[in-house]
């Protein structure tokens, strides 16, 4: 395990440092493309702004929700950085906008151990910057960190 | 499975849910997994430094290539869609050069209503095995219908 990480400190409540991030059509372009290196025609409304007003997704483009779930999976790992995510749900309850800024990050709800592993159960959410504090992305994560 | 969906008849072949779709081979390249971990803004080096060590982000998962047959369901009152949530599961690491069996099927069929009406919801699952019979993980995406 990392020694700059104490597992054993991170317990039922705390809350990650989280992840800012403010995705610009590029970024979306390069995560659409990351297989094959393509991106393909009819992503639209990730890559084209009128496109996703004419689908009423308001003034932008919008990000795919894979790449809300990965920067969500990010600031997990980040946290905890020995850990592997089990698993990860995420529902995608809001279209979430390009060039605007939104925080990843997560809580633990529940932690167990024995002698082999930690296993923390975590909710985890995308927030948007603002007075509404939108999360459009809110969802639960199990993480287990081997001793 | 919500009482609504029981009732429509021909809403979907009921024979196939569970039943393996289609199934096709994949090899995860070191060039794909380092696309993916620039382009949701990795920084840990297990993920962002090629060579032998290197190993795939968990959510690239949502990004692998996947068969595209679907079993087609159609809710009466469906005129929207949209994509609704993915779970990732991350059992084993996947490493530069692992060649990959996936396997899609059909999991779920459901409906909810909401304050805007009513939801009909389809969950097709992708289950991803090494060439040693490993199941390196799994990803459930939820579309969603609405009127």
């Amino acid at each position: 395990m990392a020694n700059s990480v104490d597992y054993d400190a991170i317990d039922i409540g705390d809350e990650a440092p989280g992840i800012e991030v403010n995705f610009n059509l590029d970024q979306v372009k390069g995560f659409l493309g990351a297989w094959n290196g393509r991106v393909d025609s009819a992503n639209s409304r990730f890559t084209n702004r009128e496109q996703a007003e004419k689908e009423g997704f308001g003034g932008n483009a919008i990000i795919p929700g894979r790449l809300g779930l990965a920067v969500i999976a990010r600031a997990v790992q980040e946290w905890l950085p020995d850990g592997r995510i089990e698993k990860l749900d995420v529902v995608f309850r809001a279209p979430t906008l390009q060039e605007t800024k939104h925080t990843a990050s997560a809580m633990v709800t529940d932690k167990t151990e024995d002698d082999s592993e930690i296993r923390y159960e975590i909710d985890v959410y995308l927030e948007r910057e603002g007075e509404d504090a939108l999360r459009p992305q809110r969802g639960a994560a199990i993480v287990v960190v081997k001793k | 499975m919500a009482e609504e969906v029981e009732k429509i008849e021909g809403i979907y072949d009921k024979s196939k849910l569970g039943q393996p779709i289609e199934e096709i081979q994949i090899t995860v390249t070191e060039d794909a997994m380092l696309r993916y971990a620039n382009a949701i803004g990795e920084q840990d080096p297990k993920y962002t430094k090629a060579g032998p060590d290197l190993i795939a982000h968990p959510g690239i998962l949502t990004v692998l290539q996947t068969p595209t047959g679907r079993v087609e369901v159609k809710f009466p009152f469906a005129k929207t869609g949209a994509h609704g949530g993915s779970s990732i599961f991350n059992y084993a690491d996947i490493k530069a050069g692992d060649k990959l069996t996936v396997r899609s099927k059909l999991t779920d069929v459901y409906t909810k209503t909401g304050r805007s009406g009513p939801m009909g919801f389809v969950v097709h699952e992708n289950e991803f095995i090494r060439e040693d019979g490993t199941m390196v993980g799994k990803v459930a995406d939820s579309m969603v219908s609405r009127p």
